[in-house]
C-alpha cells in the first residue's frame, strides 16, 4: 500500500494533465470504498530529481520497477475531485489547474509504504548503496494480500515513508525533492489539506479501517476521532508525539518555527492520542479540525499537513521537501518519549532534515538543533517568531562540569518517622490514640513516645515505605484497630516540575545586566536565578526534613544547581505541657480502676481456672468487664483533651501562600523595535551588528566594519593606497555583488 | 591616455560599485606630471554627463573631484584614486576580521552589542508553574521514639 506524498500539481496557467486508466484491477467487492491504493507503473512525465532519486535493485524481489525509477508512475498517486474526494481508483481521470476546474490545488500527505500482511514486506534503505529499493511489485501488491487479510491481523507496517516531489507540466524542471526514509513500526494517518481556488481549505484526515487501510473518510472534526482496532500495539513509552514545521515561501529556512505535540492523555492507549491540526500561524488546534482563513496567504504561509495518530513511533520521520522556486518545508516530526525517566526529542539538523537521531529534551534549547526553540512542550505557549538563533559556546560550558547534589538519607537514631494522609478517620484515630492512656507496656505508648506532630503540605506524597504504626487506642471504637501509616526512611525528595523560560531578544540582552530572572518557589520565596538559564528549562527539586519540617530546594539546569532556597514546610501541631499532666491525672483515676478490673479478672481467672465449672466462667466474664470499665473511664476521662491536639495552619503549610511555581523575567522593553532582531530601523546596514568572525569580504554581503586589517597582501597599490584601503575596511564598506 | 568614463551610482566605501559607462576609449592629455593618485588631465570630450573614469595605463579608477571645462571643447578633469574599485578582487579575498556586518548570518548574537540603544524601561514576562502544592489536605508527620 502506498499513499504518495506530496503532490503540488502546480499545473502551470491553461494546462492540464491527463492519466488513462492503469492495469491494475481490484475486486471491488473486496475493497472498501475510496481506499487508496497501490497500482501498477506507469510512467508519466512525473520526474524524480537526480538527488534523491533512489536506485533499484534489480535482484531484490518484489521490485516493483525494472528500471531506475525516474519516472514516478502514475498510479502513485491518488487524486481528489472537486468534492475533495478521491476518484474512484478504475477511472480515468484529469487534473487541471483551478483556471478550470473548481478542483484541488494542492494537497499533501505522507508517502507511505505499508505492508499489510508482511508478506511482501522490505525494508528500504536509502543508506543502502542501492539507495533502497521500492517495494514489492504491483502483483504482490494487488488485493490479493488484502483480501487475505483478516480482522484478526491488526498489524500495519509502516515500512517506509519516502518524501518526494513533482510536478507537472511545465513546471517539471523546476522541481527538487529531498527525502528521507526510516522503518517505523508505527501507525499514522496523513492529513490532507486541500485547497480551494477561492482560497477555502478543508483538512481530511485519511483514517485506517479495521484492515488497517487508510480510508477516506471526509472532512471531520478530528475530536471526533475514535481508533477502531487497527492500532494493535501499546507502548507505554510513548509520551507524546511532536511535530515542527518551518515554512517559508521563497525566502527558506529559519523563518521560525512551530512545536507542536500530541499528546496521550492517557500514555500508550491509542484511543486517547489527541489529534491535532494548525492554523496558519503553525499554532496547535486542539478543538476540532481547523478551516483556516487563507485569503491573505500569498507568499508567506505555513503548511500544516498532518496529524499523528499512533501508538508506537520508534523514530523520527522528516518529510520535507523544498523547492527552490517555490516554496520550502522544513519539517521534523518525532516522538517525544521516555526512557528510564529521561525525555528524548526528535532532533532537526540545520538543513531541516532528520537523520533520527534523537536529543536529550533538556539539551534540546542548547543544541545547535534547528528544533532547538521549542522549549515549552506544552503546546501553545512557543513563540512562532522566534528566530533561529545558532548555538554559542557559553551554551555548553555548563554541561561540562555539572554540579551534582546527593542526597544521603538521614539516620535518624532511636526515632521513627511516619507518613498519613490528612485524612478525616485517621486523624481521628490519631488523635484518640494520642489522647489516650494505654496501661499497658508492651503497647505503644503514643503519648510519651510521641516526639513530633507536624502538618505537611508538600507538593506531593512524600515518599515512604509501607510500615504498620501501631496506635492501640482504648476506646471501643478503636479497639483493636490498628492505624496504618508509612514510614519515612529517608530523605524525601520531589520534583515539582520543569520549567522553560523563554528567550524574547534571542541575543545579549537576554541575559545579566540587561534582563534577569527570579523564582518563586513555595516555602522558599524568592529567589535569583543565573541569568543564563533564560532559554532553558529549569527544574526544582524539594528536600524535605521531616525532622525539623524544613525543607530545600534546589533549582536545576542541565544537570546543574543553579539556585537553592529554603524554607519551613510544616507546621508543628502543639502540645501544651499542662495537657500532658493533665491526662496523668485523668488517668491515675482510670488507672485505680484499671487495677481494681484486672484484680477482678484475675481472681475470676484463678477461680475459673480451680473450678473449671459455669461459675468459672462467670467471673472470667466479670473480671474482663472491669477492665473493660476501666479502660472506658481513662479514655473517657483523657479524651477529654483530645481537641487541644490540634495546630494552627500557617503559611508554612502553604494554605495561605502562593503554591505554585512562578518564575519571573525582567527585562528591557522592546520599546519601538520590531522583531526579530529588536534594533531600531535600518540598523544592521547603518551600524551592523556585532560578528567578531573572520571571513573575507568577497564573503559578505552589505555593510562590513573590519579591524586590524592587513593590506600587505594587496600588490600592486602604494602605500597611501593600501592605507586608505585599511581605512576604508576598518571605518565600514557596504560589500555589493553587482550581477 | 585612454580613458574611460562612467557615472557611478555607489558610495565612496562601496567594494564592487555600480556604474554605468558613458563613454570608453576617451583620450586623454596629461598636462604635466599626472599623479597617480590624484591625475589631471585633459579629456576629448565636451560633457560633465560623469563622475568616475577609469585609466587603462594606471589599472585605476577614480572619483572626479574637479570639472572645468576647457576652450576646443574639452575637459579638465581631476580625479582621486578609488583603491576600493581597482584593488577590489584583492580586497574581497583578503582574510579580515569582521567586527560588525550586516548580514543577519555573521550576526554573533551572545556578543554585548553597546551600540544596540536600551530601553531603560522594563516588561515582565512571568512563567507560572502548573503544579501545585498538594490540592489534598496534606499530610501528618508522626515522630516517634
Amino acid at each position: 500500500m502506498i499513499i504518495n506524498k506530496t503532490v503540488y500539481p502546480d499545473v502551470g496557467s491553461n494546462t492540464y494533465c491527463t492519466w488513462s486508466n492503469s492495469a491494475v484491477t481490484y475486486d471491488a467487492a473486496q475493497t472498501l470504498e475510496h481506499s487508496i491504493f497501490y497500482a501498477g507503473s506507469v510512467s508519466e512525465n512525473v520526474q524524480f530529481c537526480d538527488e534523491t532519486n533512489y536506485s533499484y535493485d534489480a535482484a531484490a524481489p518484489n521490485c516493483n520497477f525494472s528500471v531506475k525509477p525516474k519516472a514516478i508512475t502514475k498510479a502513485d498517486v491518488f487524486f481528489i475531485n472537486d468534492d475533495g474526494r478521491f476518484f474512484n481508483f478504475n477511472n480515468s481521470w484529469e487534473f487541471r489547474n483551478d483556471k478550470d476546474y473548481n478542483i484541488v490545488t494542492e494537497f499533501d500527505i505522507s508517502q507511505f509504504y505499508f505492508d499489510l500482511n508482511q508478506i511482501t514486506c522490505t525494508v528500504h534503505d536509502l543508506s543502502d548503496p542501492d539507495g533502497g529499493h521500492a517495494l514489492g511489485s504491483a502483483t504482490t501488491m494487488t488485493f490479493d494480500a488484502y483480501r487475505s487479510q483478516t480482522a484478526d491481523y491488526k498489524k500495519t507496517h509502516l515500512i517506509r515513508s519516502l518524501s518526494y516531489r513533482y510536478m507537472y507540466g511545465d513546471s517539471t524542471s523546476l522541481c527538487k525533492y529531498k527525502g528521507v526514509a526510516s522503518y517505523y513500526d508505527v501507525n499514522v494517518a496523513p492529513m490532507i489539506r486541500y485547497v480551494f481556488n477561492d482560497k477555502t481549505c478543508i483538512y481530511t484526515p485519511v483514517i485506517f479501517n479495521t484492515y488497517g487501510l487508510p480510508t477516506w473518510q471526509g472532512p471531520v472534526n478530528l475530536n471526533s476521532l475514535t481508533a477502531s482496532g487497527n492500532f494493535p500495539e501499546q507502548n507505554s513509552d510513548i509520551y507524546s508525539l511532536v511535530y515542527t514545521m518551518y515554512g517559508k515561501w521563497y525566502e527558506g529556512f529559519v523563518s521560525g518555527n512551530a512545536a507542536h505535540m500530541v499528546t496521550a492523555a492517557n500514555i500508550g492507549v491509542v484511543d486517547n492520542l489527541t489529534v491535532h491540526a494548525a492554523n496558519d500561524q503553525g499554532q496547535q488546534v486542539t478543538n476540532g479540525y481547523h478551516m483556516p482563513d487563507i485569503s491573505s496567504i500569498d507568499t508567506d504561509k505555513y503548511m500544516i499537513p498532518v496529524f499523528i495518530w499512533g501508538n508506537r513511533w520508534d523514530k523520527s520521520i522528516a518529510p520535507f521537501f523544498t523547492d527552490e522556486f517555490v516554496m520550502r518545508y522544513f519539517a521534523s516530526f518525532g516522538l517525544r518519549f521516555k526512557v528510564d525517566n529521561v525525555m528524548y526529542v526528535g532532533y532537526m539538523q540545520q538543513d531541516g532534515t532528520c537523520n533520527g537521531d534523537y536529543i536529550l529534551e533538556s539539551e534540546l534549547a542548547d543544541s545547535d538543533s534547528a528544533n532547538r526553540n521549542i522549549t515549552d512542550f506544552s503546546g501553545s505557549n512557543y513563540d512562532a517568531n522566534v528566530p533561529y538563533v545558532p548555538p554559542s559556546p557559553g551554551d555548553d560550558e555548563d554541561n561540562t562540569d555539572p554540579i551534582s547534589t546527593v542526597a544521603a538519607p538521614f539516620g535518624t537514631g532511636l526515632a521513627h518517622y511516619y507518613v498519613s494522609t490528612v485524612d478525616s478517620t485517621v486523624l481521628s484515630q490519631i488523635s484518640e490514640a494520642m489522647s489516650t492512656w494505654d496501661i499497658d507496656t508492651s503497647k505503644k505508648d503514643l503519648y510519651r513516645n510521641l516526639i513530633s506532630c507536624k502538618i505537611i503540605k508538600p507538593p506531593a506524597g512524600i515518599p515512604a515505605s509501607p510500615s504498620t504504626f501501631e496506635i492501640y487506642g482504648v476506646k471501643p471504637q478503636y479497639q483493636g484497630a490498628d492505624i496504618t501509616i508509612n514510614e519515612v526512611t529517608g530523605n524525601p525528595s520531589i520534583t515539582f516540575g520543569s520549567y522553560s523560560i523563554p528567550r524574547k531578544f534571542n541575543d545579549f540582552r537576554d541575559y545579566a545586566p540587561y534582563s534577569k530572572a527570579e523564582i518563586y518557589i513555595p516555602y522558599c520565596g524568592w529567589t535569583a536565578l543565573p541569568s543564563h538559564v533564560i532559554g532553558k528549562s529549569v527544574s526544582v527539586e524539594y528536600f524535605t526534613d521531616v525532622i525539623a519540617g524544613t525543607v530545600k530546594a534546589l533549582v536545576y539546569c542541565n544537570n546543574n544547581v543553579v539556585a537553592e532556597a529554603a524554607g519551613v514546610m510544616a507546621v508543628d501541631i502543639p502540645f501544651a505541657a499542662e495537657n500532658v499532666g493533665a491526662k496523668v491525672a485523668a488517668a491515675t483515676t482510670g488507672l485505680l480502676s484499671y487495677g481494681q478490673g484486672a484484680l477482678q479478672a484475675s481472681a475470676g481467672i484463678g477461680q475459673a481456672v480451680v473450678s473449671k465449672g459455669k461459675q468459672g466462667t462467670k467471673n472470667i466474664a466479670n473480671g474482663l468487664a472491669s477492665v473493660i470499665g476501666a479502660y472506658n473511664q481513662m479514655a473517657m476521662t483523657a479524651n477529654e483533651n483530645w481537641t487541644e491536639i490540634n495546630g494552627k495552619s500557617g503559611d508554612g503549610c502553604c494554605l495561605s501562600g502562593i503554591s505554585t511555581i512562578i518564575i519571573k523575567i525582567t527585562r528591557p522593553k522592546y520599546g519601538n523595535f520590531q522583531a526579530p532582531y529588536y534594533v531600531p530601523e535600518d540598523y544592521a546596514h547603518t551600524t551592523g551588528f556585532v560578528a567578531m568572525k573572520k571571513t573575507t569580504p568577497a564573503a559578505c554581503t552589505g555593510l562590513i566594519i573590519c579591524d586590524n586589517v592587513d593590506t600587505s597582501g594587496i600588490s600592486g597599490a602604494t602605500d597611501r593606497e593600501r592605507q586608505l584601503i585599511k581605512e576604508y575596511l576598518e571605518s565600514g564598506i557596504i560589500v555589493e555583488h553587482p550581477e | 591616455m585612454t580613458v574611460h568614463l562612467y557615472n557611478c551610482s555607489s558610495a565612496s566605501n562601496v567594494l564592487n560599485k555600480s556604474y554605468s559607462i558613458v563613454q570608453n576609449n576617451i583620450t586623454a592629455i596629461a598636462k604635466g606630471i599626472v599623479d597617480v593618485d590624484n591625475p589631471t588631465l585633459l579629456l576629448d570630450y565636451s560633457s560633465l554627463d560623469f563622475n568616475y573614469f577609469y585609466i587603462s595605463e594606471f589599472g585605476r579608477y577614480y572619483n572626479v573631484t574637479s570639472r572645468s571645462l576647457e576652450q576646443g571643447e574639452h575637459i579638465r578633469v581631476t580625479g582621486q584614486s578609488d583603491p576600493l574599485e581597482s584593488f577590489a578582487a584583492q580586497i574581497g579575498s583578503t582574510p579580515v576580521l569582521v567586527t560588525r556586518a550586516e548580514d543577519p548570518s555573521l550576526r554573533n548574537p551572545d556578543l554585548a552589542d553597546n551600540a544596540i540603544p536600551i530601553v531603560s524601561d522594563i516588561q515582565l514576562d512571568k512563567v507560572i508553574g502548573d503544579e501545585v502544592i498538594g490540592s489534598g489536605n496534606g499530610m501528618v508527620v508522626i515522630g516517634v521514639i
